[in-house]
């Protein structure tokens, strides 16, 4: 790229000085957006074997520079660094609302009424699993009742199999310690 | 997804998995599938992806910690708040485990890491007090700093330590307990009317940890 710069000066020594240097700057800016376009190393390969029409290597990067400066300026001239940070800005509340989310606890810092509240629920759903069981003992329950009622399958194996559950949440236990 | 950030989010994916030390430039090219050379155009070396991944870090972390310093974290949220600091952490776990060589090899990120360790009091300095004002707390006004020293600590220590303790956690994991030992901190200090926040904390933990694990 030291080369390219050097070489450009005198292509453009007929402008005045100060236009002169805004052309080297604006084609040096164009060139390294050409660069950017290309692959880094392809046009590392090629400054090797076109050492000597450098120039032309230039004016070729200024070219798809100045097509690519066409396209999308703005966002190649944006900083990465400044677009994360403005995304953490908006984020905290975001992130906390995702949090939420994939915790799935909403209940946190209820008062002790809402509590309340809770065991009363959890007292319906109790009673509404006895009278099923007491209406149907071995029919599997209306469908309706069991979407309802979550942790229904669980209460309804421990009466029906008790041996069977037991053996199933023991081992289960175990792997939990272990982990 | 430009170069650039992809190399960060290479790095920084490949040094939470491998640790730092032993994660090279080339190692980091290739896991990209692009030349050394194209890398070194964006990072001249290891130090300035480590510093420009740190950068990152830091300006999210303090924007986290400001959050509730700006009154922008609900007393209800705290719960929450405690997840994101964790999970902003872990996210960047390589440098913890790392730390004290880390911030003996880069004198910017020690400097600006001190700051961060600073905010990181304050915070809790800040959340502390307002527990204190809402009567959920009651702490003898020369005990605050224990507490909120002890916070820190936590938080900045803890997905090391429990790493060290049982390799291999989920993160979900490391997150709840986490969480829950800092609560048990404050534990102690909560008022009459609002030990039920301990006890619902417990439940929720011990949930959310069956949950994980059924």
């Amino acid at each position: 790229m030291a080369k390219a710069k050097a070489k450009s000066k005198t292509t453009t020594s007929k402008v005045s000085p100060t236009d002169k240097a805004g052309d080297i700057a604006k084609n040096i800016w164009l060139a390294g957006l050409g660069a950017y376009g290309k692959a880094y190393d392809e046009a590392a390969s090629r400054l090797e074997k076109a050492s000597k029409d450098t120039p032309k290597l230039f004016h070729d990067l200024v070219q798809k520079g100045e097509k690519l400066e066409a396209n999308k300026p703005e966002e190649i001239e944006e900083s990465s660094i400044n677009k994360i940070h403005k995304n953490a800005r908006a984020d905290i509340e975001e992130r906390i609302e995702k949090m939420k989310q994939s915790l799935d606890i909403t209940r946190l810092f209820s008062s002790p009424e809402t509590d309340i509240e809770r065991l009363e629920a959890k007292l319906d759903a109790l009673t509404e699993k006895v009278e099923l069981l007491a209406a149907a003992v071995n029919v599997k329950t209306k469908p309706k009742a069991k979407a309802k009622v979550k942790s229904q399958p669980k209460a309804k194996a421990k009466t029906k199999a008790k041996p069977k559950t037991k053996a199933k949440t023991a081992p289960r236990r175990k792997t939990v310690a272990r982990k | 997804m430009k170069t650039r950030d992809r190399i960060l989010a290479t790095s920084l994916l490949l040094f939470n998995d491998e640790g730092e030390p032993n994660v090279t430039t080339v190692d980091i090219a290739n896991e990209m599938d692009i030349s050394p050379g194209n890398l070194y155009y964006h990072f001249k070396g290891k130090e300035a992806i480590i510093e420009a991944i740190y950068h990152n870090f830091d300006e999210e972390l303090t924007d986290i910690l400001r959050a509730p310093l700006d009154n922008n974290v609900s007393v209800e949220d705290s719960w929450f708040y405690l997840y994101v600091v964790f999970e902003q952490i872990y996210s960047f776990r390589f440098f913890y485990q790392n730390l004290s060589d880390i911030l003996q090899r880069y004198d910017s990120i020690n400097k600006r890491f001190k700051r961060l360790l600073d905010l990181k009091v304050r915070t809790a300095a800040a959340v502390v007090n307002e527990l204190i004002e809402h009567e959920v707390l009651d702490i003898a006004p020369d005990e605050i700093d224990q507490l909120c020293n002890n916070i820190t600590m936590t938080l900045t220590y803890w997905i090391t330590y429990r790493q060290l303790r049982s390799p291999g956690q989920q993160e979900m994991q490391l997150f709840h307990d986490g969480v829950f030992q800092i609560i048990h901190l404050i534990a102690p200090y909560l008022t009459e009317d609002y030990h039920y926040i301990y006890r619902q904390c417990r439940e929720l933990y011990e949930a959310a940890v069956a949950q994980l694990n059924s």
